[in-house]
């Protein structure tokens, strides 16, 4: 048996690492603004031990003023040492850590039910699932925190209570939606483990104690101005129904029906229900997925179409499972993992509920380990089409479909260093038009720019209170929007920007030229680089 | 068995979709656009697009096997029985067409899932395997049409959904436990916040 498990992980292992690994720096096909930001700090840190506004090893990093989570950021820096700053070192750790947690599922359902092809068939669903590979492989923070998350889980149910406590506090080092998960899924856990807690309490005092002061590090900072602006904005809180919609329902209503059916609790209690079951319905996990850019699968939805078929049959087949606490575990698990996502302002987000996926992945093995032989005749083609759609859906249409712009993966900005930076020292001033936001990161990153020296001029400023912030600029280069009827008369100036800030019938031959242009993979143009005479 | 049939004769008459579908059925607003054709220049013009890009990216093969004039029509049809089971269209915003929906309330009432989950749960595994396919068949004629989440195709499945839910308050009301009352408080209330929706704020 022993050695059956050991196969079983070993071929877990390769398969899940040769899915997370396969093209990793060019699908998808850029690098986005939070890898960059990532990338950099954590070179920032390599090279001086400060973020790159100079903080000193911080738990908080400003970076394009989302304050950004540390743990990724640290991890990165054996990574960039290794491979340097490029798309591999900055994909590499959601990639080794999206593996290790299809380890770490496995045993934990083999721990479960003792089924050591329940087991594996849940960790290749889980290694080759749409929803988890879409966050592993980009450097996307989520990856590194659920990582942390499914350990804890794990470790507890191993009753190695410090090792599963320090996991969690790792998840909340990690990503924010986490320090809201974390807590209710460490609850649950005593809730259903108190008897033997109680017996064991000593060694959950000493789990608590070395949680609490691996945790007070970063307590205070959530009170922080940037934090605080941060939840304000990203969650309902702040959320205010438009006044003249309130108005007009209070004049049909009169006072008293108004307050009975339209009262706060009411209203955001509906949104916040809404939000929350927008993340079981089909649409989202089978039919359309997303509309934001860096979460979507062109034509699909988060898991794949067949998966539909897996999940009613183990539904159906829930009784034949003999391990009901488990299982009881198992579907909290699954209820609890949109609540981070239900109270903020997106109506459903596959990130933040990326912890959804490890009790899925179980459900989807139970009902494919349901299947006889006979089954497979009639849901083989329907899976081998599915992952086939899924195939060519994130390495063709997909990255067609989500390269451009902030929300997007920003394709065309590495190009664009390539193009200026040989030429950069013939003029006066760069200008870069920040239209598709956050040049500044792209420029320090690619031009591998010493932080030492761009942490003196490190000045962010905001142009929307709402928004993210664009760096003032370095050296010769600055980043704002571009204006051309002005901006045009500036003399040995060159200018990057989008088509629609300098169209081609403005540009005066005696005034500037053209000198190139950066096009997105689909052919369209993206930047055209304009430089005015001297 | 008398309690369930009233209870589901009670709850479909309440029932939103009851209300929305049969007030407005005669306006030429709530008629369904158009039979499903896969022959439309939308799809013809996407299947095309996919296909131009598989091959462009060498891929020309398996763009047409993955997509292609058949594997969509499945596709649509599939998308259209399974969007039926949408939550926020099922619970919370109803139909597209504001002639058949308030645009504030669901097709059925969001608290009745829990006598319908409690149904399922307490029937036999046969049983569940039945009622899951029922449910999943009666939406068939949602692939018919073209418009997406079009409530007059979905009719049977409602029904069923107030017979299930029908059969799962009449397992509750047998609960010893005082907390059912106050679930029969929100399921009122729910009904109540519809009633008022529809005579004080929706208009077509």
């Amino acid at each position: 048996m022993k050695q059956k498990i050991i196969i079983a992980v070993l071929s877990l292992l390769v398969l899940s690492l040769a899915v997370r690994l396969f093209g990793i720096s060019k699908i998808p096909l850029s690098l986005n603004w939070d890898e960059t930001t990532f990338s950099y700090n954590a070179y920032s840190i390599l090279q001086t031990g400060k973020d790159e506004y100079g903080q000193i090893l911080p738990l908080q990093f400003k970076s394009i003023g989302d304050y950004k989570n540390p743990m990724y950021v640290y991890l990165l820096i054996p990574s960039i040492s290794i491979f340097g700053l490029n798309e591999t070192a900055t994909r590499l750790p959601p990639a080794i850590l999206g593996t290790l947690s299809v380890v770490v599922l496995f045993i934990l359902v083999y721990s479960f039910f003792g089924d050591l092809r329940l087991a594996t068939i849940s960790g290749i669903v889980l290694a080759i699932s749409p929803w988890h590979i879409q966050f592993t492989r980009a450097g996307a923070d989520v990856g590194v925190s659920s990582f942390f998350v499914i350990l804890g889980i794990c470790l507890f149910f191993r009753r190695r209570l410090t090792l599963s406590l320090v996991a969690f506090v790792g998840s909340a080092y990690s990503y924010y939606a986490d320090k809201f998960f974390s807590p209710l899924i460490i609850l649950t856990l005593v809730i259903f483990f108190y008897k033997d807690l109680l017996k064991n309490s000593g060694a959950f005092i000493r789990a608590l104690i070395v949680a609490s002061l691996l945790i007070l590090p970063i307590l205070y900072l959530q009170f922080s101005p940037g934090h605080i602006n941060k939840v304000s904005i990203t969650t309902l809180l702040s959320y205010r129904f438009p006044k003249d919609v309130l108005d007009k329902l209070r004049q049909q209503d009169g006072n008293f029906l108004f307050t009975v059916f339209h009262n706060y609790p009411i209203e955001y209690g509906t949104l916040i229900i809404d939000r929350y079951l927008n993340h079981f319905s089909p649409n989202f996990l089978f039919i359309r997925g997303l509309e934001d850019n860096r979460q979507r699968l062109e034509s699909m939805g988060m898991l794949y179409w067949s998966d539909a078929i897996f999940l009613v049959i183990s539904l159906c087949t829930f009784n034949k499972w003999k391990s009901r606490k488990y299982l009881l575990f198992i579907l909290i698990w699954l209820a609890l993992s949109p609540l981070p996502s239900a109270i903020t302002r997106s109506p459903v987000h596959a990130r933040r509920a990326l912890n959804m996926i490890y009790p899925l992945s179980i459900l989807i093995a139970m009902g494919i380990s349901q299947i006889k032989r006979t089954g497979w005749l009639i849901i083989g083609p329907i899976v081998a089409w599915s992952m086939g759609l899924y195939f060519i859906s994130y390495v063709v249409f997909t990255p067609l479909k989500t390269y451009q712009g902030s929300a997007g993966w920003q394709y065309g900005y590495k190009q664009l260093v390539n193009f200026i930076t040989p030429i950069a020292g013939n003029y006066d001033r760069i200008v870069v038009d920040t239209g598709f936001q956050g040049p500044y990161i792209y420029f320090l990153l690619y031009q591998k720019y010493p932080p030492s020296s761009y942490q003196p001029q490190a000045n962010l400023f905001f142009t929307d209170p709402a928004g993210l912030g664009e760096s003032v600029g370095f050296d010769n280069y600055s980043f704002r929007e571009i204006f051309w009827p002005g901006d045009r008369g500036t003399k040995n100036t060159l200018f990057a920007a989008t088509l629609e800030k300098i169209p081609l019938k403005d540009i005066d031959s005696k005034q500037a030229k053209l000198l190139g242009t950066i096009y997105f993979p689909d052919g369209k143009e993206a930047w055209r680089i304009v430089a005015t005479s001297r | 068995m008398l309690k369930r049939v009233v209870l589901f004769v009670v709850l479909c008459l309440l029932s939103p979709w009851f209300w929305l579908l049969f007030k407005n059925h005669l306006s030429p607003l709530s008629h369904p656009g158009s039979k499903f054709k896969l022959n439309t220049d939308f799809y013809l013009t996407q299947i095309n697009s996919y296909r131009g890009e598989t091959s462009v990216n060498d891929m020309g093969l398996l763009g047409k096997i993955i997509v292609n004039k058949y594997s969509w029509t499945v596709k649509e049809g599939a998308t259209r029985m399974l969007e039926s089971f949408d939550p926020h269209y099922l619970f919370l915003e109803g139909d597209l067409n504001s002639s058949r929906s308030t645009g504030k309330n669901g097709l059925v009432y969001l608290w009745l899932i829990v006598p319908v989950i409690l149904q399922l749960a307490l029937i036999s595994e046969k049983q569940r395997v039945v009622w899951i396919g029922i449910l999943f068949i009666s939406t068939i004629g949602s692939i018919f049409y073209m418009e997406n989440y079009y409530s007059p195709a979905k009719i049977p499945m409602f029904v069923l959904f107030n017979w299930l839910a029908a059969c799962g308050l009449v397992e509750m009301l047998s609960f010893k436990n005082k907390l059912k009352y106050v679930y029969f408080m929100i399921l009122l209330f729910e009904v109540a916040k519809f009633f008022h929706q529809f005579f004080l704020h929706y208009q077509l």
